[in-house]
């Protein structure tokens, strides 16, 4: 034991001194990670939060004589002044003298967080006289997530702060001076008029603190803080006639969320449970050995109540800045109290050190990585925001980039986060508002997604978010922000709600017998057409895989085309269309009226097409392939021949402003070789907003055919990122798609769509229903979408939450339309996904657990009716035996369909043995 | 009572000297990969659109790359080197022991900073 005991006495300085050394690398850490998110957060040109641009406009507002604390907010400007005037004045004097409004305010928020850390330093010199315990607690101070967020925002919570710091500084500096019970008291009046929660921990920790070294003094804190406070707060309350309370107090009584409260605190804990545990432990037992028991123990717990206010709807870290400090401050003490006991000291240092490591990671991950990364990744296209803004001189509603305005010194005229909390409390009437959006009174709307979370919700009430939707149109897509613009004239009209399928259909005529095309592999995407110049001579294609579980670059991906010559009884795999090294895929087919067959595929992001218009050309040839288009990004593409020109159309989503943006886009070519300049639609999705991905890419961009030169592109997208149901909008154009009208909203789908058009007829195969349960509907419409029909075309069978394959939808030449589409068999349901779980399995994919059933339908009266579906798979098609690509199974893109006068011959994957797919077709007589 | 730390020269304090330089000398060679790391690591985190001009030649990141490996090669050496030279040199003294410590803890204060950042 004696042995133990000097070995423990020798080696005791070393690791003093070593645990040290560990410590100061911790410290150093801190200040690098302070000053380098300080001086980014302080430069950043654009707003780095919503609460910004207020205070901003606030400053302005007063600077210009105006009343910030209105009274009523019946009538335009529709925002509130949330917070004391303090900060606001503060910032008056730097409106003019900076490029950026914010500068001014960040620079005195980042100034506030080092004079609070400077006071925390002081307060324990104070106690202690120890030099590394003040710089460990102010340190930690400045690695705390939340300061570090903060100290680099235009907001008023550091001033507030430094002022609570200050003021506790002061009473135990100068415990029993006259006149330190004074300024301190006068320092909380500051803090609290600066952030009226600050009226809460630090006055409570000044009283306590003076309560115990003199009970007088306390007494006149307590009254002058009280007296001067109320008094401060009826003048203005009174000069605002009323104003100020309402917008302090009962515009800041938000919904309370206990999830959020808990999330929150689970956060807290997660992030600093070594100080948490530390300071519960000075709280239990520091009383009898802490002289700064009186002033640490009454802060703490204060600044954790005024924490828990952080349930609030809207809340942020900022909650957490009053208790950062005081867990600072108890460290501070612990590391003092355990230098009476080496090795408890040392194990006190390195469980600093871990807690500083802990607090960095979260402070890389939130404050580097997700806050100032996205935010700098974002500096060029809010470049383009701002002159966007600036192009619209009328008056802008805004929410994350409403700083857009201020600084170009324009006045806010709405908040929307502030006013859709009171309108969901019933404590202002958003009608006039709503009738100014119906008005069409703004020149644009800026709606920003963080993320897949509906943070816009929170922000724009249901009626906001319809009365948008009515009146003005998602133009484009910029940082995360969808910009509407005023919808103008257009004769394109919303479909109807489906009807039940009228009227009975006879059911169509098939042997059962379900034709196999090619041998059994690993196909996916299948497609095939029919010769309407030879009705027995039928082509199909289909993407084909070397092996089941495929991977670059030791799998072959290539197309396979197969013909049939007598009416779809027996096929030949009549071409390989494969490239060496390079993946050949989503390959499609069409004749047009002529007899002339055309292909499509996709060889690295590239569309190439095959005109095949002669005997010689067949069998197609990979070598015969011609490069249409490089402008491939996101979307499918679909080859679509115009019936009476014979042209071949091309539509995608193309990129547009290098990598800038993706529209729904259009080219066209007579020969296959020669094509045009790429139209698009007035939709403009940032690229970078898809993978962020706070924007949906367009998806299922399908052009249909009219009369003459008028034809129409439809396409799904939806402003609100990555989710369903989603719109399906329509663009026409009369020109044979050089130019096209205004986008217009036709229908809400919840999977991919599909659509065909023939004489002048176009019909969209969509989803209706629920999340759960889900009807395939068929849209129609002759008119270019003026008007519109809509039926119910899966009978019966319903169809669970599933977008991997679009249906196959084709009209053929005496107006029939074909169907044919996959749902759920009726013993895998419980493998169907949700919107929140698709959404969290969209990057990776998953090894698909469903099995599923395919069912052909059709229509003789252009949609009004269909006949119930006739399934066309005897065994179920199992989705773990599909083809998979870097471990997840591939579902094809979409089913097909051709139809003959006669016959129609729908298209599908089936899973015939275990671990391979077969290509199916059926002769369908109706 | 003497101990192993104790300024005395016998095959105990020769093992422990020895063996804690060698591992000093393993961790000097993860301390100038982890070091390395974690500040070209913080530097694309805080500067991502400057790193990403390295594809193209350009930005600093190359320079920081070559700033920071000299001084923590030159360390790497100095341990390795140096060390082995001071503990030959000043074997079982309360000075060697104590460089030893001080490498010791420099070596575990970048490997842990780089456990969290």
């Amino acid at each position: 034991m004696r042995n133990i005991t000097t070995i423990s006495e020798k080696l005791r300085p070393y690791f003093s001194e070593g645990v040290r050394i560990i410590l100061w690398f911790f410290l150093v850490a801190a200040a690098v990670i302070f000053i380098f998110h300080g001086l980014l957060s302080v430069t950043y040109p654009y707003s780095l939060d919503y609460g910004e641009a207020p205070l901003i406009d606030q400053a302005m507002r007063m600077a210009a004589g105006e009343n910030i604390y209105r009274p009523d907010i019946s009538t335009p400007p529709y925002t509130i002044a949330n917070y004391p005037p303090l900060y606001v004045i503060s910032l008056i004097p730097g409106l003019n003298g900076f490029d950026s409004p914010y500068l001014m305010g960040r620079i005195i928020s980042l100034i506030a967080a080092l004079l609070s850390a400077t006071f925390i330093g002081m307060i324990l010199y104070t106690f202690s006289n120890d030099r590394l315990s003040s710089l460990v607690a102010a340190f930690l101070f400045l690695a705390s997530p939340y300061v570090v967020q903060w100290s680099g925002r235009a907001r008023i919570d550091m001033l507030a702060l430094a002022f609570a710091t200050a003021a506790l500084f002061v009473f135990v500096r100068w415990p029993r001076s006259t006149w330190a019970w004074l300024g301190g008291g006068l320092l909380l009046v500051l803090a609290a008029y600066t952030r009226q929660s600050y009226a809460l921990a630090a006055p409570l920790a000044g009283f306590v603190w003076l309560w115990t070294q003199n009970k007088r003094r306390a007494i006149a804190l307590a009254l002058l803080v009280g007296g001067l406070g109320v008094a401060l707060f009826f003048l203005i309350n009174s000069l605002t006639d009323g104003g100020f309370y309402y917008n302090i107090v009962t515009a800041n009584v938000n919904e309370f969320g206990w999830e959020r409260l808990g999330f929150q605190l689970e956060r807290l804990w997660g992030e600093n449970w070594i100080i948490l545990l530390l300071s519960l432990l000075f709280l239990g037992l520091g009383w009898r050995s802490q002289k700064s028991w009186p002033l640490l123990a009454p802060f703490l717990v204060g600044a954790f109540i005024s924490a828990l206010t952080i349930g609030k709807i809207g809340s942020n870290v900022n909650y957490f800045l009053e208790l950062s400090a005081a867990l600072a401050m108890i460290v501070g003490v612990l590391f003092v109290w355990s230098q009476s006991n080496a090795w408890r000291n040392i194990a006190v240092i390195f469980l600093i050190s871990i807690q500083f490591g802990m607090l960095f990671k979260s402070s890389m991950g939130e404050n580097v990585d997700w806050i100032l990364g996205t935010r700098y990744n974002d500096i060029d296209a809010l470049q383009l925001l701002e002159q966007d803004v600036k192009k619209m001189p009328g008056p802008i509603l805004a929410d994350e980039y409403m700083g857009m305005l201020t600084m170009n010194g324009r006045p806010l005229y709405l908040q929307p986060f502030e006013v859709t909390q009171l309108a969901n409390a019933g404590m202002w009437d958003e009608q006039p508002l709503l009738d100014e959006i119906a008005a069409q009174n703004f020149d644009g709307v800026l709606i920003h997604h963080f993320n897949t979370w509906p943070v816009h919700k929170e922000r724009w009430s249901p009626a906001m978010l319809a009365a948008i939707d009515t009146y003005y149109r998602p133009v484009k897509t910029l940082a995360g922000t969808v910009v509407y613009i005023p919808k103008g004239e257009t004769t394109i009209t919303r479909a109807p709600n489906p009807a039940p399928s009228s009227g009975n259909v006879t059911g169509p005529v098939w042997d059962g017998q379900a034709i196999p095309i090619g041998e059994a592999g690993f196909t996916m995407d299948p497609a095939i057409a029919i010769n309407p110049t030879d009705p027995d001579q039928l082509v199909a294609i289909a993407t084909r895989y070397s092996k089941q579980e495929c991977e670059l670059p030791t799998c072959k991906i290539e197309l396979a085309f197969y013909d049939t010559q007598d009416g779809g009884q027996t096929w030949t795999e009549a071409a390989t269309l494969t490239r060496s090294k390079q993946a050949m895929y989503a390959g499609l087919v069409a004749f047009d009226a002529s007899g002339n067959l055309n292909i499509m595929g996709i060889r690295q992001n590239t569309i190439e097409v095959n005109q095949v218009s002669s005997q010689e050309d067949y069998p197609p040839s990979v070598a015969d392939f011609v490069d249409a288009t490089s402008a491939l990004i996101g979307a499918r593409p679909w080859l679509r021949v115009d019936p009476q020109s014979g042209e071949i159309f091309l539509s995608f989503g193309a990129q547009e402003g290098d990598m800038l943006y993706v529209t729904p886009s259009l080219i066209h070519s007579a020969d296959g070789v020669n094509w045009s300049l790429i139209s698009r639609v007035d939709q403009h999705i940032s690229a970078a907003d898809i993978s962020s991905p706070r924007a949906t890419a367009p998806d299922h961009i399908q052009v249909l055919f009219a009369e003459g030169d008028n034809l129409s592109l439809v396409w799904t997208w939806d402003s609100e990122p990555w989710t369903w149901p989603r719109t399906i909008w329509m663009a026409n154009s009369s020109d044979d798609g050089v130019t096209f009208g205004e986008p217009a909203p036709i229908l809400e789908t919840w999977g991919p769509i599909n659509s065909a058009s023939a004489n002048g007829q176009f019909a969209i195969v969509y989803r209706t229903g629920t999340e759960q349960t889900q009807k395939l509907t068929v849209a129609a419409t002759s008119d270019n979408g003026r008007n519109w029909t809509s039926a119910i075309a899966s009978g019966d069978v319903s169809l669970p939450f599933d977008v991997n394959t679009a249906p196959g939808i084709n009209i053929a030449p005496d107006g029939t339309i074909d169907l044919v589409f996959y749902t759920h068999s009726s013993s895998s349901k419980d493998c169907a996904l949700d919107v929140l779980s698709w959404q969290m399995l969209q990057p990776f994919g998953r090894i698909d657990p469903c099995e599923y059933d395919v069912f052909y339908t059709y229509s003789l009266d252009s949609g009004l009716s269909f006949a119930e579906p006739l399934q066309l798979n005897q065994e179920p098609i199992r989705g773990e035996d599909l083809a998979r690509y870097a471990g997840a199974s591939q579902a094809s893109a979409a089913l097909a369909v051709a139809s003959g006068e006669e016959y129609a011959y729908p298209i599908w994957i089936g899973t015939p043995q275990l671990g391979k797919t077969q290509v199916y077709t059926a002769k369908i007589q109706r | 009572m003497d101990t192993l730390l104790d300024p005395k020269h016998n095959p105990r304090v020769y093992g422990l000297a020895y063996s804690l330089w060698l591992i000093s000398s393993i961790l000097s060679v993860g301390v100038f990969i982890a070091g390395r790391e974690v500040i070209i690591r913080t530097y694309a985190r805080f500067f991502p659109w400057d790193a990403w001009r390295v594809q193209t030649g350009q930005g600093s990141l190359s320079l920081i790359n070559i700033l920071i490996s000299l001084p923590l090669a030159i360390f790497m050496i100095a341990v390795m080197i140096g060390g082995f030279e001071y503990q030959h040199r000043y074997m079982g003294q309360p000075s060697a022991w104590r460089l030893l410590a001080r490498i010791l803890a420099i070596e575990f204060g970048i490997l842990l900073l780089a456990l969290f950042i």
